[in-house]
């Protein structure tokens, strides 16, 4: 119960003679005393009735004046109060420490919380009976004192709160279940109401937890929410959002709920959920707001308070830390699982050219031990193949190598020379046309053009977007290529009659990694452009597409024209 | 143009043919390493890039196969699809098919589709060719 505020008036030291009772003041003076003490202090006779309450006993029940507690019948009194031990079980009166004295003298003390009715605040006392007896032994009344605990005990809430948070989310793998945890422990004793939303890097808001004690209010809110969803970038949400700043907001007034409303249906909606004190705080984390905690009261009595911010916020940033974890967890997953699967296809990759390899060497031996072909005719050509193909393996290497460094964000060491690219284009267009015998290669080069390039990586992205305009058209058909320039940039354009890319698999066709949906069965490590797009990008060039599925695809490679 | 690219070519050595070997296998260095060390064994060989090179290979013939040597990943109709087709006519459900993949679980791929045997790239022609021999010769058939 709250100390009497600074009210203790000093006692004079009149004439210092004892009474035998340890005091030399007045009877009066005792009194006073008794009626100031900071502790509130009641005495009940054996009945049960209250005899005599001090002035901070009468606050504490929530009266103005003494007088009002003692004249109340106990019925009435104790109607005023649910009483509570300390886990917030109902304690019954019975149990009261002052009731146990009366039945047989026990002394002990006890931590009960009181929660008054009318106004729903609630305290914590540490309540010590004493029964006193008369003379004769009989007993005559209980006076008990209560000392006021609320703000040591919500200290110790607050600390155990914070832990319980902390282990809720520090084992999070998944956010949504822990933050959905988190809120189920807060509610109801640090707010009626814990909302969760995180902002999706795609999406936007994302509601991941709403808790509230009664089912039906939850599914109300959650109508709410569906129906008139919280906006990214407008209203309350949205200025939290922005500013990374929590919004405190202790008492709402009808104006602001009317002005938060979007249509009569909504007000009465946001009513019917018990907004009366809300606070609305960012999770933060690595200095990005990475979602919301909304908490909210719906009794005035518990309002928030201003010193209770700290708290939240630190609530608020452990939350937002977890989700940060989770997701820097899922990051780091799914790199490790992009690296085995590239691994998978570079190592499936790699073994069609050895298996080449190899196959053109055993069909070399075979002839030599069988002493056929004595020209060596037949040999020459197996040998060449196998070196052919022995160098397609080492470009596949290269190509792994340039990849990884370009990966890591790493130039890599380009050799610039002046290039005729009509030439390369020639040179890697015959090349293709010996291997890929079904399709009809057409090479449109009317008039040189130079450009500065690095020669073996040019060869490479060309070699790249050919092997792609076979692969990706089985049917065979025309391969175009037309080299000419345009405005100071040098073009080559490599168009064939395939597949085709769906509409939707475009914007990430250059990304690391991906391939396009409608060639699962078609073996590559889907790196050749997104490394060749790199590479373009660091001669001063690019590559771009454009494609319709099933017509086919057309990939032009831009570089500047060395002036003349 | 479908088949364009495919081929038929009588045995190298002098043998009396011993029956046509299908291979089908995207990479053309490696169809023309398959062709010619089985052509070399006496076996007809006929070449195609995918499946659907293969099912037009085979109407386009009026003799069965005696095996088909069958790549699983290749681009436009790909081995499984192949293999469920082969099943599903009456004529080609019984040719013996061997799977040689890159395919990391190609044992179990090839169950799958119910092959005869299997082989992992890189393959030794050994061992192909005793794989295409025990297709085409079953039953101690004399070869």
């Amino acid at each position: 119960m709250t100390p009497a505020k600074g009210r203790k008036r000093r006692i004079a030291p009149a004439a210092k003679k004892t009474t035998g009772s340890g005091w030399v003041g007045s009877a009066d003076q005792l009194f006073l005393v008794l009626q100031e003490a900071g502790d509130a202090i009641t005495v009940v006779d054996m009945s049960g009735e209250l005899q005599y309450a001090n002035k901070a006993a009468a606050t504490a029940m929530g009266f103005e004046e003494p007088d009002e507690a003692v004249r109340l019948p106990r019925e009435e009194l104790m109607a005023r109060f649910d009483l509570l031990d300390a886990e917030g079980r109902p304690l019954p009166e019975d149990a009261l420490p002052g009731r146990r004295a009366q039945r047989d003298g026990s002394a002990r003390e006890a931590l009960v919380r009181f929660r008054i009715r009318a106004t729903g605040e609630e305290r914590w006392s540490l309540v010590r009976p004493t029964l006193v007896r008369d003379a004769d032994g009989r007993p005559q009344f209980v006076i008990s004192s209560f000392h006021d605990v609320t703000a040591l005990k919500a200290t110790e809430r607050r600390l155990t709160l914070l832990a319980d948070a902390g282990s809720i989310l520090g084992k999070a793998v998944d956010y949504q279940e822990s933050l959905n945890e988190l809120a189920r422990m807060v509610v109801p004793d640090l707010a009626d109401w814990c909302v969760v939303d995180v902002v999706e890097p795609d999406s936007g808001l994302r509601r991941v937890a709403v808790a509230h004690e009664d089912p039906d209010l939850v599914e109300l809110a959650e109508e709410v929410q569906r129906r008139w969803p919280s906006n990214i970038d407008e209203g309350a949400t949205g200025e939290v959002l922005k500013t990374g700043e929590a919004l405190f907001l202790p008492m709402i007034s009808e104006e602001q709920l009317d002005a938060a409303a979007r249509d009569e249906e909504h007000g009465r909606k946001l009513r019917a959920l018990g907004l009366v004190s809300v606070v609305i705080l960012p999770l933060i984390a690595r200095e990005r707001v990475l979602g919301l905690l909304t908490l909210v009261r719906s009794d005035e009595s518990r309002a928030f308070r201003d010193d209770e911010l700290p708290l939240l916020r630190e609530l608020a940033a452990r939350a937002g830390t977890a989700v940060d974890n989770t997701r820097l967890l899922h990051e780091a997953t799914e790199a490790v699982r992009l690296r085995d699967d590239f691994l998978a296809i570079a190592s499936h990759d790699m073994r069609t050219p050895l298996a080449a390899i190899l196959g053109y060497l055993q069909l070399a031996l075979r002839r030599a031990r069988k002493a056929e072909d004595p020209s060596g005719q037949k040999l020459v050509e197996y040998l060449n193949a196998a070196e052919g193909m022995a160098g397609r393996l080492t470009d596949l290497v290269a190509d792994l190598m340039d990849v990884s460094l370009l990966r890591s964000g790493r130039p890599i060491a380009l050799e610039p020379v002046e290039l005729e690219i009509g030439l390369v284009a020639e040179r890697m267009v015959d090349a293709h046309r010996r291997l890929a015998r079904r399709h009809h290669f057409v090479l449109d080069h009317a008039q040189p053009v130079t450009v500065r390039a690095d020669l073996r990586r040019f060869e490479r992205v060309l070699d790249n977007l050919l092997s792609n305009a076979v692969k990706f058209s089985p049917s065979g058909g025309e391969i175009r290529v037309t080299v000419d320039h345009k405005g100071g940039t040098a073009r080559v354009r490599v168009k064939d009659h395939g597949l085709g890319i769906p509409a939707d698999d475009l914007p990430e066709l250059f990304t690391r990694y991906r391939r396009a949906s409608n060639v699962a069965g078609v073996r590559g490590t889907g790196l050749g452009l997104a490394g060749s797009r790199e590479i373009m990008r660091q001669m001063g060039g690019d590559i771009e597409v454009t494609s319709r599925e099933g017509k086919g695809s057309t990939f032009t490679v831009t570089l500047p024209i060395v002036s003349e | 143009m479908p088949g364009a690219g495919s081929q038929s070519r009588s045995g190298m050595v002098d043998q009396a043919p011993r029956g046509d070997v299908l291979i089908v296998e995207d990479d053309p260095a490696l169809r023309e390493v398959y062709g010619e060390v089985l052509a070399g064994e006496g076996f007809g060989i006929r070449l195609a890039a995918n499946g659907h090179e293969a099912l037009d290979l085979l109407n386009a013939e009026p003799e069965v196969p005696c095996a088909i040597l069958l790549d699983l990943r290749m681009p436009g109709m790909n081995g499984w699809e192949l293999a469920d087709r082969l099943h599903m006519t009456a004529r080609w459900q019984d040719v013996p098919i061997v799977v040689v993949a890159a395919h990391y679980l190609v044992a179990d791929e090839a169950v799958r589709i119910g092959a005869a045997s299997w082989l992992q790239k890189p393959v030794t022609l050994d061992r192909l060719v005793a794989a295409v021999n025990g297709a085409c010769a079953p039953l101690g058939g004399a070869a």
